[in-house]
């Protein structure tokens, strides 16, 4: 009888060990989290590139509580066009992160299509290509963990880009980088939620072991 | 006495030609009397420095005239003005036109105000204000989102302009910065207008009455002679 006893509190006692593995599991991986850019990243950012039969040109135009407008057009542009508007030159620790996510407002009365890129220096990751339709935001995320080194990204951007002219004889975007939270406090909750939960767990089963002994 | 009624016919006939080309002919040059920026003027359009920090560029070409781009850097608010004119090098003697008429499109997804100024090296003249609503894609509603800007120059307020020596035209864009809270970009298009858009049909109800009149005579004539 004691034998059974002692097996089912075995049982009792892998199984919450097994609850609570899977519970820092689920922390320790979603603490690989999600980076974005903040108000002063943004406002660093300025035309790196283009690409097409003209040059491109872009200006900030408006800054508010959600994020900064920015304006990018070609003068008598014509065929596929796109420009990069980035930091470069930069020494960011992501190392704590797997994925890179920014967020997207298409101002203009037109459809652009936009995607987003981080470099450490060595190889560039980019978002895949989506078209935001006028007054639509989206977010774009790319993932970060193909990068050898997280430690040091050098280079973030938002490439822009379309076929020319637009309808409305078109060459001009307004769009707007919106701010967000730089890092999601998901892990740290998680790993108080699971530890406080393992240890109401055990002290329970203890209070059982003893009342039943 | 028939020869004297055969010559008055036949002479009344002629002045009633006559009569009848002078008013076709006047009515031909009524139809020209509107003056407009041509396509190539329009693309030749240069912005206006008025110390307010406004950019503008041309943006694209069509036969019909050309797409502007003018914009201000987020710290300017409040009441903005950007202008394009015709170069230092233009001038023009408008002495044959009673009027100027340039067609604006928005081409800008908010509104934005609109009107014309003409120079004539002494004075400088401004027309009514349009503003135009905004647009989606490449959709124009005639008297929401394009307009006519326009001068009569018979008016009392023009009477002293003077036509023979105009030294340029402007077209002035403003807003209230930002415009729809985050707005400071405008894009419209300066069109080429062919067309007199004067709501009264002039020519065409002239030559109606002079040819019913010149018939009506020339009926009566017959009439009588027979």
């Amino acid at each position: 009888m004691n034998n059974k006893k002692s097996k089912i509190a075995l049982f009792k006692k892998i199984s919450q060990a097994a609850v609570l593995f899977s519970a820092l599991a689920s922390a320790q991986f979603s603490s690989a989290a999600m980076v974005s850019l903040n108000l002063n990243d943004i406002l660093g950012f300025s035309q790196i590139n283009f690409s097409g039969s003209v040059s491109a040109q872009s200006a900030q135009t408006n800054v508010d509580a959600n994020g900064v407008t920015f304006l990018t057009f070609w003068v008598l542009g014509d065929g596929e066009v796109s420009a990069d508007i980035g930091s470069q030159g930069l020494t960011l620790d992501w190392s704590a992160f797997d994925t890179f996510s920014q967020s997207i407002l298409n101002h203009d009365e037109n459809t652009w299509n936009f995607s987003l890129s981080a470099s450490d220096g060595i190889s560039t990751q980019t978002s895949s290509t989506i078209g935001i339709a006028p007054d639509q935001e989206q977010s774009l995320s790319v993932s970060l963990l193909p990068l050898a080194n997280l430690n040091s990204i050098t280079e973030i951007y938002i490439t822009i880009s379309a076929n020319l002219p637009l309808p409305g004889l078109d060459t001009v975007s307004e769009y707007e980088l919106s701010f967000a939270v730089n890092e999601v406090p998901l892990p740290a909750s998680s790993w108080f939620f699971s530890l406080s939960i393992a240890a109401l767990l055990f002290v329970r089963t203890k209070r059982s072991a003893s009342c039943s002994e | 006495m028939k020869k004297l009624s055969k010559f008055l016919g036949d002479y009344s006939t002629r002045i009633l030609l006559t009569l009848c080309f002078a008013m076709c002919f006047a009515t031909t040059s009524s139809w020209a009397s509107m003056v407009s920026l041509n396509s190539d003027e329009i693309q030749d359009m240069v912005p206006v420095d008025q110390g307010a920090p406004a950019f503008s560029f041309i943006t694209n070409e069509t036969d019909e005239g050309a797409v502007f781009l003018t914009f201000w850097l987020s710290f300017q608010n409040g009441y903005s003005l950007g202008s394009m004119s015709t170069p230092i090098s233009w001038s023009a003697d408008w002495t044959e036109h009673t009027s100027f008429q340039q067609r604006i499109v928005n081409r800008d997804e908010s509104p934005w105000t609109f009107s014309m100024s003409i120079d004539d090296g002494s004075n400088v003249y401004t027309s009514n204000s349009l503003t135009l609503a905004g647009v989606s894609g490449d959709e124009i509603t005639p008297n929401v989102t394009e307009g006519i800007l326009s001068f009569d120059f018979s008016t009392l307020e023009l009477e002293t302009i003077d036509l023979a020596n105009i030294s340029s035209v402007s077209l002035n864009i403003s807003g209230i910065l930002p415009v729809n809270n985050y707005d400071r970009v405008a894009e419209y298009e300066v069109a080429f207008e062919v067309g007199d858009l004067n709501p009264v049909p002039l020519p065409a109800s002239l030559l109606l009455f002079s040819s019913a009149l010149a018939l009506l005579i020339l009926r009566k004539n017959n009439n009588k002679t027979v």
